[in-house]
């Protein structure tokens, strides 16, 4: 200890106002402010066990082996806070970095760098850090500005933004709108409306109360979207459900179960086990294999329609082919969601309801409504209710079943959709 | 108010490598039992089990800081740790999609 250090014996009280050293804090001792505000160290302040600070308290470094330390002010640390156990704050901590054994709770926290938290972390007001790391649980009712966001058990944030990984392994919860970066919940995750980010995967259950938007959304588990959904991907492994309408810029994969209360607009569709919407609209192409359901019909390029699929409502293309083999369009190394109602589609009849196209491929044992085409092609065993076409009509025609008669027309009836 | 349901032995390990893994450098079993709430005596039997299983890798931190009890040690995850962490929050997420309590 050099002179200008201070020594606060185990169990007193001390009034301090300005340490020019070190300050050395015995267990269960008590600190005020001699000025009645605050207590300056130009040092570190290291304290052997629980302590009490009456003030605002300012250090270059503090260090706490063990107890808790309780600070009724503003505690401020130019360097690093080190606490072994607990760290009760009324007021706000600043630091460069904190790392708490046990429990941190505070009004507000600004920190430069990370803060590592072995247990809990309650924060009355705002959080703003670089990477936040918790074993158990966090609970920051104001609004969060962080980079990184780790958390073992339980996450309930104010709203903010965090701009770099969430990765939550129980429940997280935000009641105010949050942008964050790449978020993983393995547990449950209940969002507000207007959230936004660049990638969520879920392994539980998502639920958004409103309009999400986000980059790349891949469901492994079950995730609900009281609103509208737009991404650039969507991949469901799981089950989705959208109470909105749903824009997707890329690719929209469902191999589990997904259900859209309105419209889906996107490029590509691949459903590898069962999917609803009131339509679907795409640019470019719809693999179906496993169960399609739209009330008013989908539109893409080209709809390919695997063997033993079922679409109930229209659909409209440049080309649809129905009873392509199953094995070329499911995704076998997918999820078993996907395969299991693949597999079952084996052996089934595809059916499909009317179809509008330039040119229509039916399948063996294909059934399908009506047909209007310019170019038709038939094969054994197909069921159609009725062939419309205005250019040709080809396959094996006697050995297939008609309702009624195909008929040659000049033109075709405005497609829907 | 509700009762908080008593932690399984597994929910338990996972708290523990949930909370070893904050300390890349290895933290020490006093600071992981304050980060965990299970006394020192409890966790060391299950940070020794976690060990065992090659969950948890034990490192010596001062070979006289340990006093008669031995060396004094700091624990870190192993990337089999890492890995039973990974599927016990997916199995948790399962159960959950599932409705059941886990």
């Amino acid at each position: 200890m050099r002179m200008s250090d201070v020594r606060v014996e185990r169990g007193r009280t001390a009034r301090l106002e300005r340490v020019d050293g070190e300050l050395w804090v015995g267990s269960n001792a008590k600190i005020t402010a001699a000025n009645g505000k605050a207590v300056t160290v130009s040092g570190g302040a290291h304290f052997e066990g629980s302590a009490e600070i009456a003030c605002d308290f300012e250090c270059e470094s503090l260090k706490v082996d063990r107890g808790k330390l309780e600070v009724a002010g503003d505690l401020t640390v130019r360097g690093n806070a080190d606490v072994a156990h607990t760290v009760e704050v009324e007021g706000e901590i600043r630091a460069k970095s904190i790392d708490v054994g046990g429990k941190v709770s505070s009004k507000s926290i600004f920190c430069e760098g990370s803060i590592n938290v072995g247990g809990l972390m309650h924060v009355v007001g705002d959080l703003e850090a670089g990477p936040v790391g918790v074993g158990g649980k966090v609970d920051v009712s104001g609004g969060v500005k962080i980079t990184d966001l780790d958390v073992g058990g339980k996450a309930e944030v104010g709203g903010g933004s965090i701009s770099g990984r969430v990765r939550v392994g129980g429940l997280f919860a935000s009641k105010g709108p949050l942008e964050f970066g790449e978020m993983m919940v393995y547990g449950r995750c209940a969002l507000p409306a207007g959230c936004a980010g660049r990638k969520i995967s879920t392994f539980g259950k998502l639920s958004v109360a409103g309009a999400l938007s986000c980059h790349q959304i891949d469901v492994e588990g079950v995730t609900e979207v009281k609103g509208d959904c737009s991404a650039a991907n969507v991949l469901v492994n799981g089950k989705l459900s959208v109470s909105g309408s749903m824009s997707v810029s890329g690719a929209l994969e469902s191999r589990g179960s997904a259900e859209v209360k309105g419209e889906v607009k996107g490029a590509d569709l691949k459903v590898g086990g069962r999917f609803r919407a009131e339509r679907a609209v795409l640019s470019s192409e719809a693999d179906i294999v496993g169960e399609l359901e739209t009330e008013r019909g989908m539109k893409a390029k080209l709809v390919t329609v695997g063997i033993g699929s079922r679409c109930k409502g229209p659909l409209v293309g440049e080309r649809i082919q129905l009873g392509a083999s199953s094995m070329t369009l499911a995704n076998w190394g997918g999820t078993w969601a996907g395969q299991s109602i693949a597999i079952r589609a084996i052996g089934r009849m595809t059916s499909v309801e009317d179809l509008y196209a330039k040119e229509v491929v039916l399948g063996k044992n294909s059934r399908c409504g009506r047909v209007f085409a310019e170019k038709v092609e038939v094969a054994e065993g197909c069921t159609v209710e009725q062939v419309v076409y205005t250019t040709e009509l080809r396959g094996p025609i006697r050995r297939a079943f008609f309702s009624r008669p195909p008929e040659k027309a000049a033109s075709l009836p405005s497609f829907p959709l | 108010m509700k009762a908080k349901p008593k932690r399984s032995r597994v929910d338990l390990y996972a708290t523990i490598l949930e909370v070893i893994r904050r300390y890349p450098e290895g933290g020490r079993i006093t600071r992981v039992s304050y980060g965990v709430g299970v006394p020192v005596d409890r966790l060391k039997t299950m940070v020794d089990a976690l060990s065992a299983n090659g969950l948890v890798r034990r490192m010596v931190v001062d070979e006289e800081q340990g006093g008669e009890a031995g060396a004094a040690y700091c624990y870190g995850v192993t990337p089999r740790g890492l890995e039973f962490l990974d599927t016990y929050w997916k199995m948790k997420g399962f159960l959950e999609a599932f409705g059941e309590r886990s």
